[in-house]
């Protein structure tokens, strides 16, 4: 009897919706949550995984990689292309090292793949291009953005 | 019932309406073929398949390691969960054992998942119905939770965390007091949606008796997970055939009673607190110590260690480019997804590539209940009946 | 060693096993399925048991035994997989690990070394060393070809025996002792044999690697297909390994029919031929005296307008041509039907320098019947004119074969110096052009024919005497189940063809004889009807003009249009000749040189690599290969072409 009353009451009364309408209210008069994303940029957390970058060697001359195809193996997009020749010294030279990043997919196995830790990911997470071209990282492009990131050390 | 018989010419005139592919609240890219008589639904067709990408046939020709960032992209909005539950199948394929701070690891991190799935379903489940506020709310909490997905493992989507023998890296330091700040927050959080829509009088006219299930039914059509617990019916893999750390930490399974898009709202929702219980557990038990397994066969070596012993690096060296020649044999592993039972099914022929992967995607099991729970409803009550199955289409396409 | 197919019978990890007598563990163990890693061992070479690896463990044993140098005896019991033997392997790895370099991501080995997949299975997992590893200089040449990085090598030591046992040139050798131990060219050798490729293949860590694939490719990055090397008369079995459309390696690929898996460096090498950015991707007809690029639409159409034209107008033994023994039997014949059947000719032949009648003679009389394997079945082994070593590098190694684990004696008759001479039990030289008489003079001797006189100026011209061949035929004891070897080549006419002939129906039944063609598919373009007089299947036809009579016609005007398949493989100055009166040329060709620039119809042609076709051997063995690269541009397969134009022509 009493709880027919009371669903009555609540019926009639809107009860529920009331109590909603109170949260809304509520929450309208906290601070908005929403963040303004051109204007406002949110800092990533550290060991995000945003776009790679090439660290320097211990000379701090040229890029660490040492061209072991490690990376564009494990790469399940095959994302990355290393192209190695002979250097003067019978030394394994990186002739070319590219990385797509129309294909990339971040999972972060190159990095976990590179024996010597040349490459690595950055927070970097602006990577709009207007030309597919843009999208194409090259050797000297990583390494530049090595520099940004990690200073130019090795 | 007397009808007139202009009326009898409309009714009886039978109205084929396409649904989808390109509509929101068909979760994806589902296409309904739905047969209208007025407004009645009378029968329908799913067709699901416009988001099938081969992810089956791409697993074979990738190995065991390179697969876990395909798995990712099955139930795009719980990677964390697809993650898990193909790692489990690879190490019951190979015997690999997990240290228990990994296996506590994957558990936390599995219902911090299971919540951000979860929160999905509700907002969008919620909007479909009409109730747009708690899809601002629910989108809300899940931005902390990715939050938390960056910090542990680096990114927010993709995560491809779990790795077969342990998890990626341990978790930072200032993961866990965000972590203890979100559980403490969080069931404030569930207690506002409740408040929302629980008593709502039009949410419980759309909810209550629609789309119903019985317990036989739900059985009979395979059902699992929320979907298949609304009708009643106990069964919780991470209950039945607990995996991870799930048979270490204390969590209860909550049931429907009619089988109706309400009460699966409830077991949902009610799943959601029983998952904060157990974040809270994980984070609470977790001892140091490693979060890769030991044994040097399926373990990738640590980083220090590569470029200093051969070992290690001949370790490197075949895991990464052709990964461990694998045990010859077939395995079947279930986990408990947000959606239901995620299954791997691997038949390996001894090398580093699986010969075949199959998975059971609880998406697809549980859309195949479709039909029976909208027939004989309204037109609107399809978008009800969608959001109550839960269906993410790419793991339902694969 | 018994030969004797006496069985026995023993257990290894609890499975039965049932070998010959005298079967090594290792292979008994191989044929039931269960693998034992090694890393000296070698299928086809000599037992070294120096590296250890193979260990395993007998019952009642004292300790365990190289699997790979002990014969399994009946009854007993072999444990492949006892802790012992895990913990044996376990060090042996540690050990071979201590000195090996961290050198993995710039070693080209790095993905298919054995020492890298053996430390995965079966290393400690762990480094315990934490001293300096041993240094060498690095890497040393040891050839043009190879490079030697010391600190790499495991000293399994299958270089040395390989250069010992089957190239037999020796020029590889362990030099020190101990830890100081390393390969090395041997003292006052060059090591400039023409199997040494084989080495590197051999090599089970990166320690030999070759010039030209040095930092190319990772060996998952590669494509594998099968191929056959189209170098030479033998044909042997390949991987062609590739990359992005460009050819990395040929690597053996193992065919007890011809190859026995080893590769002639001329083989594994050669594949930059075809290769290089000049190639001619797009048709060229002549315009007002120059060429000029075209479609192909214009191009065909304006060769089955001129060959009509030439037909027409001086009938069609004004049409001549050419095949090519480097091409494959399919386009050769394609090339004798456009000749015969379209335009109603009968000049057809395989070269421009050489009539391929001849040899096709002897292949339809019934020459040309054996097979590489005869050599490892024959009693004694008759070579005239012939040096394998130099045009079938492979043969060579299967006559060495012969001779080292058989001692088949070897009677080599030759107008030049060749390396099987060393290997002959007597070989004996003729002045070139004297063959004639020497045929002669060999059948009189095998009959035992005493009216050799007859023979005497010509005995004299050649340099030979009658008493030296006898002695020859004596010691090499030359019978039924001999092997004749003839150079192909020295078929110049049909009367030495029925000499030969004679010769071996003088041995006897069982003597089998080889035709020795030096280009990839000799025997094939004469099968297949490129030559004249013979259709395809050897099937005898009017004989019209071959390749020199052509040329001589061309340069005479009286042969009007000429058609050249290949032209890479005829002679230039032939070429050249035959353009002085020829009023059509027309050619099939990789690259512009000059020979190809002065034909008036210019086809781009796809390189071997590129297009299928069906190559016989020198033993008359019938492969066939699928592309597997496209040719670029424009270039088309010569099949596809010659086609085209035959259907025009019909039209």
């Amino acid at each position: 009897m009493i709880g027919r009353v009371k669903k009555l009451f609540n019926t009639v009364f809107l009860i529920e919706i009331g109590k909603g309408l109170a949260l809304t209210l509520r929450t309208m008069l906290k601070p908005a949550v929403t963040r303004q994303y051109p204007r406002e940029k949110r800092k990533p957390f550290a060991g995000s995984r945003g776009l790679h970058a090439m660290r320097r060697d211990d000379s701090g001359q040229k890029e660490r990689c040492i061209g072991c195809g490690l990376c564009e193996a494990v790469c399940p997009a095959d994302a990355i292309t290393v192209i190695t020749a002979e250097g003067p010294d019978h030394e394994k030279i990186v002739s070319s090292y590219e990385l797509n990043l129309l294909r990339c997919v971040f999972c972060g196995f190159c990095i976990d793949a590179c024996p010597v830790s040349a490459i690595q990911m950055t927070p970097e997470f602006e990577l709009a291009c207007t030309s597919r071209k843009d999208a194409f990282y090259t050797k000297e492009r990583l390494v530049k953005i090595g520099d940004k990131y990690m200073g130019g050390k090795g | 019932m007397a009808v007139t018989e202009t009326e009898q010419k409309t009714v009886q005139k039978e109205l084929t309406l396409n649904m989808g592919p390109q509509h929101p609240s068909t979760h994806g890219v589902l296409r309904l073929v739905l047969d209208l008589q007025g407004e009645t639904v009378v029968g329908v067709d799913p067709r699901p398949g416009y988001l099938h990408r081969g992810i089956e046939k791409l697993m074979e020709y990738r190995t065991y390691h390179q697969i876990i960032p395909i798995t990712d992209r099955l139930e795009y909005i719980s990677c964390m969960n697809n993650n898990l539950g193909y790692v489990v199948a690879v190490e019951k394929l190979a015997s690999i054992s997990v240290p228990e701070r990994a296996q506590f690891i994957r558990t936390l991190t599995a219902e911090l998942g299971r919540l951000s799935a979860h929160l999905v379903w509700l907002g969008t489940h919620a909007l479909d119905i009409g109730a747009m506020t708690v899809c601002l709310y629910a989108l809300r909490e899940r931005e902390l939770l990715l939050d938390l997905f960056e910090m542990a493992t680096g990114a927010r989507q993709t995560v491809s965390y779990a790795r077969i023998g342990g998890v990626r890296n341990d978790l930072p330091r200032d993961f866990f007091d965000k972590c203890y700040e979100f559980v403490d927050l969080f069931p404030k959080r569930l207690t506002e949606y409740d408040t929302l829509i629980r008593e709502n009088r039009i949410w419980l006219r759309r909810t209550k008796g629609i789309g119903v299930m019985t317990a036989e039914d739900a059985v009979n059509y395979g059902l699992t997970g929320g979907t298949l617990r609304g009708s009643g019916v106990d069964y919780d893999l991470r209950k039945a055939e607990p995996y991870a750390a799930y048979d270490k930490v204390d969590f209860d399974v909550p049931l429907g009673k009619n089988g109706d898009v309400y009460d699966r709202y409830i077991v949902r929702l009610e799943e959601m607190r029983q998952s904060n219980r157990i974040i809270r557990q994980c984070l609470d038990k977790m001892q140091p110590g490693p979060v890769m397994t030991d044994d040097p066969r399926y373990a990738v070596p640590e980083k220090t260690q590569v470029m200093q012993n051969m070992e290690s690096l001949a370790h490197q060296f075949v895991l990464m480019s052709k990964w461990a020649p694998m045990p010859k044999g077939e395995v079947y592993s279930a986990t408990e997804a947000p959606k239901g039972e995620l299954g791997f099914y691997i038949v390996s022929d001894g090398s580093g590539k699986p010969y075949r992967i199959k998975i059971r995607a609880p998406s697809y099991v549980n859309l195949s209940a479709f039909p029976k729970m909208v027939t004989g409803h309204m037109m609107a009550d399809v978008v009800a009946c969608i959001g109550t199955i839960d269906i993410v289409l790419g793991e339902c396409d694969r | 060693m018994t030969e004797q197919s006496k069985l026995i019978t023993a257990v290894i990890d609890g499975k039965q096993v049932t070998v010959a007598a005298g079967t090594m563990i290792l292979k008994a163990a191989e044929s039931i399925g269960i693998t034992i890693p090694v890393f000296c061992y070698h299928p086809r070479l000599t037992i070294s048991g120096s590296c250890r690896m193979c260990l395993v463990e007998i019952e009642g044993g004292s300790k365990p035994v190289t699997a790979c140098s002990t014969e399994l005896a009946a009854g007993v019991v072999v444990y492949t997989n006892t802790p012992t033997v895990l913990e044996a392997r376990r060090e042996i790895m540690e050990n071979l690990l201590i000195n090996h370099p961290l050198d993995c991501p710039v070693c080209d080995k790095g993905g298919e070394c054995l020492l890298q997949d053996h430390a995965y299975d079966w290393g400690p997992g762990a480094s315990r060393f934490t001293e300096r590893k041993r240094l060498f200089r690095k890497p040393i040449p040891l050839s043009d070809r190879i490079l030697l990085d010391r600190e790499r090598c495991i000293l399994c030591t299958r270089c040395v025996r390989f250069c010992d046992e089957i190239s037999d040139h020796r020029e590889l050798a362990i030099l020190e002792m101990g830890g100081n131990s390393e390969i090395a060219v041997a003292p006052d050798r060059a090591f400039d044999s023409q199997f040494s490729g084989n080495t590197v293949e051999l090599c089970p860590v990166g320690a030999l690697t070759s010039t030209s694939f040095r930092f190319k490719a990772r060996p998952w990055e590669m494509a594998r297909l099968p191929g056959i090397c189209p170098f030479c008369g033998c044909g042997c079995s390949i991987d062609i390994h590739t990359r992005s459309g460009n050819i990395m390696r040929f690597m053996a690929r193992e065919n007890p029919a011809v190859d026995d898996g080893w590769l002639c460096d001329r083989g594994r090498y050669g594949f930059d031929l075809s290769g290089g950015s000049e190639r001619l991707t797009k048709p060229l007809v002549r315009k007002q005296g120059r060429l000029v690029a075209v479609s192909w639409k214009e191009a065909i159409a304006t060769a089955v307008e001129k060959l009509r034209r030439a037909v027409s107008q001086y009938g069609p033994g004004a049409v001549g041509g050419i095949g090519s023994a480097w091409s494959s039997s399919e386009e050769n014949d394609l090339l004798q039907r456009l000749i015969r059947e379209s335009l109603e000719s009968h000049n057809v032949d395989c070269s421009l320098t050489d009539d391929g009648r001849p040899a096709a003679l002897a292949l339809a009389e019934g020459l040309g019947t054996f097979t590489f394997n005869d050599i490892d079945r024959a009693d004694s082994i008759l070579m005239i004119g012939a040096d394998p070593s130099r045009y079938q590098p492979i043969l060579d190694l299967r006559l060495k074969k012969a001779v080292i684990t058989r001692r088949t004696p070897i009677f080599t008759l030759a107008s030049t110096d060749g390396e099987m001479a060393r290997y002959a039990r007597e070989s004996l030289r003729y002045r070139a052009g004297s063959e004639e008489s020497l045929l002669r003079l060999l059948t009189a001797a095998v009959k035992k024919e005493k009216r050799y006189d007859s023979f005497e100026s010509d005995l004299r011209a050649g340099g030979l005497s009658r008493e030296a061949i006898d002695r020859g035929l004596e010691r090499a004891g030359l019978g039924p189940r001999t092997v004749v070897l003839v150079n192909a080549s020295l078929l110049t006419d049909d009367v030495r063809v029925y000499l030969v002939k004679e010769l071996v129906a003088a041995m006897g039944a069982g003597a089998s004889t080889g035709l020795l063609f030096d280009s990839a598919n000799g025997f094939g373009a004469r099968t297949a009807g490129a030559v004249p007089g013979y259709l395809p299947g050897l099937r005898p036809i009017d004989r019209g003009m071959s390749g020199p009579e052509m040329v001589v016609a061309a340069e005479r005007s009286t042969l009007k249009a000429l058609y050249i398949l290949n032209r890479e493989h005829h002679d230039s100055a032939a070429v050249a000749r035959a353009r002085r009166g020829a009023e059509l040329l027309i050619c099939h060709a990789l690259f512009l040189d000059e020979a190809s620039g002065s034909g008036d119809i210019v086809f781009p042609a796809a390189s071997v690599f590129e297009k299928q076709g069906t190559f016989t051997n020198t033993a008359g063995l019938a492969q066939s290969t699928a592309p597997v690269l496209n040719p670029p541009g424009e270039a088309r397969p010569e099949s596809t072409v010659i086609e085209e134009i035959m259907e025009r022509l019909k039209q």
